[in-house]
């Protein structure tokens, strides 16, 4: 049987196009953004996931937020560590809860999934909610997979702080990098302010 | 099959995720599942954020009447992804058209609601925060019954209308227009030269006007423009308006947009109006409960798809208000006599156009002059002379009642004109559509000084159809 070029392309055009599914608007990040700006990164897989329900008097009814709970290695200090992380949207059943357009997708945090997340503590995410929030949303989780010498982590293209698929081990070293060099600043900055 | 035209199950979108590296511009928009309905095509802000710069921008764009700042920044991303241009198509400087959509998909604006409301109330408004973590802004929704946009208000949104610094600085409008294609059922593409690119950077405007890939997006869910489908070429009149286009119904649905804040959502409709000339005409007169805003033509008999209602056509019940200018004659009294008016000048509309001067003389005989030249400053008479020349007379008879009447008591003197009576008696051919006017009273007032005459303040308006 002969496979026309477009048949043969469906497929890989389908994943490809599903892959960018999830997320609303974000802020364009680098990785050295993403390092510099979150609190932490933990690579591990997901333990747990509920949905709760806040009605506010200023921020509105019905905010729906989602915890996630990430049990795995920091990617900073590679510390085993237990995380929860919150974003925007999600369902409490069947019928109650809401889509976001920039949560990450349902089968992005499955249980079971491994994945890295990015999260920074915020005293308010909305409707006086706080906790450690996934950092730009979707944009702050990726799904990992083993590879050949070690987990790699999907990139999720331009404007995503992970671009291209990564050794996570490789990444890690950026990271620490990233941190290296923030701090050597932060302390260049000390000592000028203090001449 | 084009890629772009591919659309899977949720479950299996999410094991391609894991699998696949996202590509450049090799792929193209995705879908969420579902579309708005014609119920839901309302657009109304709660208009709650805390940066000025979010509503510094009034200047006045015929093509958005009645509206600034945030709200004239949300009502223009709405209509950019509509089938037709938005009237004219003007009313962006950083684009040369509003309305690229081409789809049967249109929105009606519904103007200020009075609270953010819940997740299918089809409301934008602010967040107090998401957090500071990255996150511009999102939409709830469960598709088929509404949806909710949200802001971020620990950014600073801006309101445009021009290019906008960078910094903090978000544009309003370029992140609605892309929360709206989510709304409409629009997933991220991985384009990113398109509207729904996933993120975007502090200053960008480039997503205020959609992508082709965008519109190969609404166009699928939604369809490309149907041949059939309603369209609103051009609206005239005020108080009662003739809509010309193509495709109208037997009978239809004529939507405007609410006056004034609040409401469900839901247009003011005139229902049941019968075209004319072969699906090309439609007359109608405009409720009261109508404001400044869009009108769109649903088919009624057609269905309830998007190819049954119309583009949205911007128009303002309220035209171009006449305007004060200038400033009358103290006269032997020591009053100051000033202008007032009532009605809307028209070389149609059936109703009157006063044109009325109190605190002039009791008693005296006054005449009505104007011009079509504009305004003028020059000193005359003791006073001011604020119509230019050369001016036309107008001489009501003494005591004839509505075309110029003579009060009487101290400072209560008053002349009054019906400036349509004079528009459509036909003695002046100028007086037709869109002529700008100037006028002024002009009046006896023995004994104020060696001219023996008074002035009102002057008044300029444009004729209607």
């Amino acid at each position: 049987m002969k496979l026309s070029l477009s048949k043969a392309l469906l497929p890989a055009a389908a994943l490809l196009a599903a892959a960018t599914l999830g997320g609303a608007q974000i802020e364009r990040l680098t990785l050295d953004q993403m390092v510099s700006r979150c609190d932490h990164a933990v690579a591990g897989q997901v333990v747990g996931k509920t949905v709760f329900r806040v009605d506010h008097p200023v921020d509105g009814p019905e905010l729906y937020f989602t915890k996630l709970t990430v049990s795995g290695n920091s990617a900073y200090t590679g510390q085993e560590m237990t995380v929860d992380v919150l974003y925007h949207g999600g369902f409490v059943n069947d019928t109650e809860g809401v889509w976001n357009s920039e949560a990450p997708t349902d089968a992005e945090t499955e249980l079971g999934n491994d994945v890295l997340v990015f999260y920074k503590h915020s005293d308010n995410m909305g409707g006086d909610v706080a906790g450690n929030v996934l950092f730009a949303a979707h944009g702050g989780l990726y799904q990992t997979t083993p590879g050949f010498g070690g987990p790699v982590v999907l990139g999720r293209g331009d404007g995503y702080a992970v671009r291209n698929n990564v050794k996570l081990s490789k990444l890690e070293t950026q990271m620490a990098d990233i941190r290296t060099r923030n701090e050597q600043e932060k302390q260049q900055q000390k000592q000028q302010q203090s001449k | 099959m084009k890629i772009q035209n591919i659309f899977l199950p949720g479950a299996a979108l999410g094991a391609a995720a894991l699998l696949l590296v996202p590509a450049e511009e090799s792929i193209a928009f995705t879908t969420i599942g579902g579309s708005l309905p014609t119920t839901q095509r309302d657009v109304r802000v709660f208009d709650n954020f805390a940066d000025g710069q979010s509503n510094n921008n009034l200047t006045p764009v015929d093509q958005f009447p009645g509206y600034f700042g945030v709200d004239m920044a949300v009502w223009k991303a709405g209509v950019e992804w509509g089938s037709l241009p938005h009237g004219d198509g003007g009313g962006d400087p950083t684009q040369t058209n509003l309305g690229d959509g081409g789809a049967n998909f249109d929105t009606t604006w519904q103007g200020d609601a009075i609270g953010i409301g819940g997740t299918n109330d089809n409301i934008v408004s602010a967040q107090s925060s998401c957090g500071g973590t990255g996150t511009l802004a999102f939409t709830e929704t469960p598709i088929s019954n509404g949806w909710r946009i949200r802001f971020c208000d620990e950014w600073t949104w801006q309101d445009g209308p021009g290019t906008i610094p960078g910094g903090n600085n978000f544009d309003i409008q370029e992140v609605q227009t892309h929360e709206y294609g989510h709304a409409l059922g629009l997933g991220h593409s991985s384009n990113n030269s398109a509207t729904m690119r996933p993120a975007t950077g502090a200053g960008n405007i480039s997503g205020r006007s959609i992508h082709s890939d965008d519109i190969a997006g609404v166009q699928f869910i939604y369809g490309a423009a149907s041949a059939s489908k309603p369209v609103i070429n051009s609206i005239s009149g005020l108080g009662y308006i003739t809509i010309l286009g193509s495709n109208f119904g037997s009978s239809n649905e004529i939507w405007f947009t609410q006056a004034g804040d609040g409401g469900n959502g839901v247009p003011v409709k005139v229902t049941g109006v019968v075209s004319g000339a072969g699906g090309t005409f439609l007359g109608v007169s405009v409720p009261a409960t109508a404001g400044p805003g869009d009108v769109l033509v649903k088919n009624t008999p057609s269905g309830t798809g998007g190819a049954t209602l119309s583009n949205a056509f911007p128009f303002d019940p309220s035209g171009v208000a006449p305007e004060l200018y200038c400033s009358g004659k103290v006269n032997s009294n020591f009053c100051v006599p000033f202008l007032s008016f009532n009605g809307f000048p028209s070389v149609s509309d059936s109703g009157a156009f006063r044109i009325q001067a109190n605190d002039v003389m009791q008693d005296e005989f006054g005449i009505l002059i104007y011009g079509l030249n504009g305004r003028s400053n020059l000193n005359f008479h003791n006073a001011k002379l604020c119509v230019k020349t050369p001016f036309t007379r107008v001489l009501p008879p003494k005591n004839s009642g509505s075309s110029g009447t003579m009060g009487s008591g101290f400072c209560l003197g008053e002349l009054r004109r019906n400036f349509n009576a004079t528009i459509q008696s036909g003695n002046d051919p100028l007086l037709t559509t869109g002529q700008q006017v100037n006028a002024q009273w002009f009046y006896r007032d023995p004994g104020v000084d060696s001219f023996n005459d008074g002035l009102s303040d002057g008044i300029e308006f444009f004729i209607n159809p």
